[in-house]
């Protein structure tokens, strides 16, 4: 393998427009209080599960429509608000349509509100991943305290319109890209495989771009089973006479839950990728293993899904060797190319810890343990005995929790100068920082070990051993994460809610400078 | 030691390696500015041998942990060997476990199955660490192989949510000393 030369990061294209800028930058706003608040209130909303299977302190029909709130809006608003940022990182690379973002923020809003009433005013309880046919079945009887499978509409259409809203992104982003850079091919980096270009070449792509485009490319063909098993599963909750296959069902809402979820951590790197070069001054650009990095993940992030059916055994067994094989698989790229080139990037660099690139290095530290978490999980010989325990939300949480959501924060917290004319605190950043991370890994490290003690996930209060002793110190790290969410929520509200007046001129205020490096 | 506790044991590990591995990174970061250049250089030959390590690592783990998977393919006994058939069911929400007592030291195939919506037949030991699991699905029938080796009370619990009174759907399976 050679040294490939380092050059400074590529020229950036030329700036759209003013207009644009301001329009996107008023979005942007919009976009980062809509999720600053929805993410906050969700994890408060994860404090009052562990809260509830601690204490007692909900009754179960408030516990799993609560559960199913928090998982599908966790899921949901941090792929959308993570989109968002990534599409403000590349406006200036990408001809990126306005309008087509005021649509995908209505598509995502509106699934937010289905959601919400499905699940608080309904009792939807179903869990996130709404498996059929239990949207339609809640049990004996609806009077008994389930919920009215009429709920199940609202539901249901909410991820087909999360699905349609980040397709729609996937589509605009491949749009612009092709329009940038005159076809696929140098968006995706093939001239640097191919040796056409060199790193740092003018018009060449960036790490960001190819990141952005193949989350895209795979966003847009996952519309297709997410609409599909949706409008099935819409036909059986208005016929129950209607079936399909159970195991058919569980299979297309894995596959679209498993690339969505995958989404929200891959976007993060993208966001990475453009803004820690700033605070280690150095630069990270694209090259060719970088290239073939992204396009194995292109392919290798498909097949993994399978894991989620290990314990279905009638699924054929090839199919839960190519799960573990593909799970394995796809974590080279993200350990060998993102996460170590990270680590590398800011080795020796003289960087000061300041928010953004603190959130930014949790975020690499989340996602690699979170994927050690999983892919643990993801061997069959031992999901028999952790499938459906805590240990699987001890993973999820640590790669979303304290690895996608770290990397929003990052994002953040370096654009926001730019976004709303003026910095969010350093010291509060810093201060919420210390305590979302204590209380984050708290509230990790104790599902895991709930995971290797059996305990079941998605129980509300129950009396079985260890149960609520575990839950009660689950609940201690959650409350210190707390104190840091809402410290910085309202650091986010403070700062940015006089920045959404129309009144207000884009400030331009620059992002760190490059440092010169050697060539 | 439960396969749990092993899986959890190799997990804390990594958390360990992994964390201080992060932690030295993130104090080293405060150092310089170094040239990165040369930085850059001998990362990349060190970004080799990581590669390279971690294939042998997952190769690894693929062999051993392979020949274990829970499935027919793999557990299904010889013909000759006597194997014990229990039908279960999943309703909501309660148990159809038939027969409820086997031995111990035999071969027992669990032929599971729902009648409405998803379950997980999971199946814990007197300290209350799973044992096995499989899932009940509606219009399929899952086939667990299991041998257990001591007598006693294996507390069952659905592990899918399967509606609001999904935590009280539990049952047991009676294992009784082999004789003689």
């Amino acid at each position: 393998m050679t040294t490939i030369p380092i050059t400074p990061q590529a020229p950036a294209a030329p700036q759209w427009s003013t207009h644009a800028n301001e329009a996107n930058r008023r979005m942007t706003a919009i976009w980062v209080v809509t999720g600053g608040v929805l993410l906050a209130g969700l994890a408060l909303l994860g404090l009052l599960l562990r809260l509830t299977q601690s204490t007692g302190v909900l009754p179960d029909r408030w516990f799993y429509a609560i559960l199913t709130l928090h998982g599908a809006g966790m899921v949901a608003v941090t792929l959308m608000a993570l989109a968002a940022t990534v599409w403000y990182i590349v406006r200036d690379e990408l001809p990126l349509s306005h309008r087509v973002n005021v649509t995908i923020y209505c598509l995502a809003v509106t699934a937010a509100v289905l959601v919400v009433i499905a699940t608080l005013a309904g009792h939807f309880g179903t869990g996130w991943t709404f498996l059929y046919p239990l949207p339609s079945h809640p049990g004996p009887s609806a009077a008994m305290g389930g919920w009215n499978p009429a709920w199940s509409y609202l539901y249901e259409v909410a991820v087909a319109l999360v699905a349609l809203a980040f397709a729609l992104w996937g589509a605009e982003i491949l749009r612009a890209g092709v329009v940038r850079f005159g076809n696929p091919g140098r968006m995706f980096g093939l001239d640097l495989v191919s040796g056409h270009s060199k790193p740092g070449d003018p018009n060449t792509t960036t790490p960001s771009i190819i990141a952005a485009g193949v989350m895209a490319v795979n966003g847009v063909f996952t519309v297709i089973p997410g609409a599909v098993i949706v409008i099935l599963m819409l036909i059986n909750n208005a016929n129950t006479s209607f079936t399909m296959p159970a195991l058919f069902a569980k299979e297309l809402i894995y596959f679209t839950g498993h690339m969505l979820v995958n989404f929200d951590i891959y976007l993060g790197a993208a966001i990475a990728y453009a803004v820690l070069p700033a605070y280690a001054k150095r630069p990270w650009q694209a090259n060719r293993v970088l290239v073939l990095a992204w396009l194995s993940t292109m392919i290798l992030i498909i097949f993994p899904y399978f894991h989620h059916l290990y314990m279905d055994f009638a699924q054929p067994t090839g199919l839960a060797i190519v799960g573990q094989v593909a799970s394995y698989a796809s974590a080279l790229p993200s350990a060998v190319v993102t996460i170590f080139g990270g680590v590398l990037l800011v080795y020796r660099s003289g960087m000061k810890w300041t928010p953004a690139p603190l959130f930014l290095f949790a975020g690499f530290a989340g996602w690699t343990i979170g994927g050690v978490g999983a892919l643990i999980d993801s061997t069959p010989s031992v999901n028999e005995y952790f499938h459906n325990t805590l240990w699987v939300p001890g993973h999820f949480h640590t790669y979303m929790a304290l690895g996608a959501v770290m990397f929003l924060l990052g994002g953040v917290y370096h654009a926001t100068p730019l976004i709303a004319g003026k910095p969010l605190s350093e010291r509060i950043g810093s201060i919420g920082a210390r305590f979302i991370l204590t209380g984050g890994w708290i509230v990790v490290l104790t599902f895991f070990a709930s995971g290797a003690m059996s305990i079941p996930r998605r129980y509300a209060h129950v009396s079985i051993p260890r149960f609520e002793a575990m839950a009660t110190i689950g609940l201690v790290g959650a409350c210190i994460a707390a104190i840091g969410v809402l410290m910085i929520a309202g650091d986010v509200l403070r700062v940015y809610l006089p920045g959404l007046s129309p009144q207000v001129p884009s400030p331009p205020v620059p992002a760190p400078p490059l440092e010169e490096v050697p060539s | 030691m439960p396969p749990e506790y092993v899986a959890g044991f190799v997990f804390l590990a990594s958390v360990i390696v992994l964390g201080a591995g992060f932690i030295f990174s993130a104090r080293a970061a405060r150092h310089g500015p170094d040239d990165y250049e040369p930085i850059h250089h001998t990362g990349y030959r060190v970004r080799r041998y990581w590669f390279v390590g971690l294939m042998a690592l997952g190769l690894i783990a693929l062999g051993l942990t392979l020949p274990h998977m829970p499935y027919p393919l793999v557990r299904e006994p010889a013909s000759a060997t006597p194997v014990t058939v229990v039908h279960v069911t999943g309703q909501q929400w309660y148990w159809t476990i038939s027969p409820s007592t086997v031995t111990a030291g035999q071969v027992v195939e669990f032929e599971v199955t729902s009648k409405d919506v998803n379950h997980d037949f999971g199946i814990y030991d007197a300290n209350s660490n799973i044992v096995g699991q499989v899932q009940a699905m509606p219009g399929v029938t899952n086939h667990l192989y299991m041998t257990f080796k001591k007598p006693g009370t294996y507390p069952v619990r659905c592990l899918e949510l399967c509606g609001l009174d999904h935590t009280l759907m539990t049952s047991a399976i009676i294992v009784k000393p082999a004789k003689g």
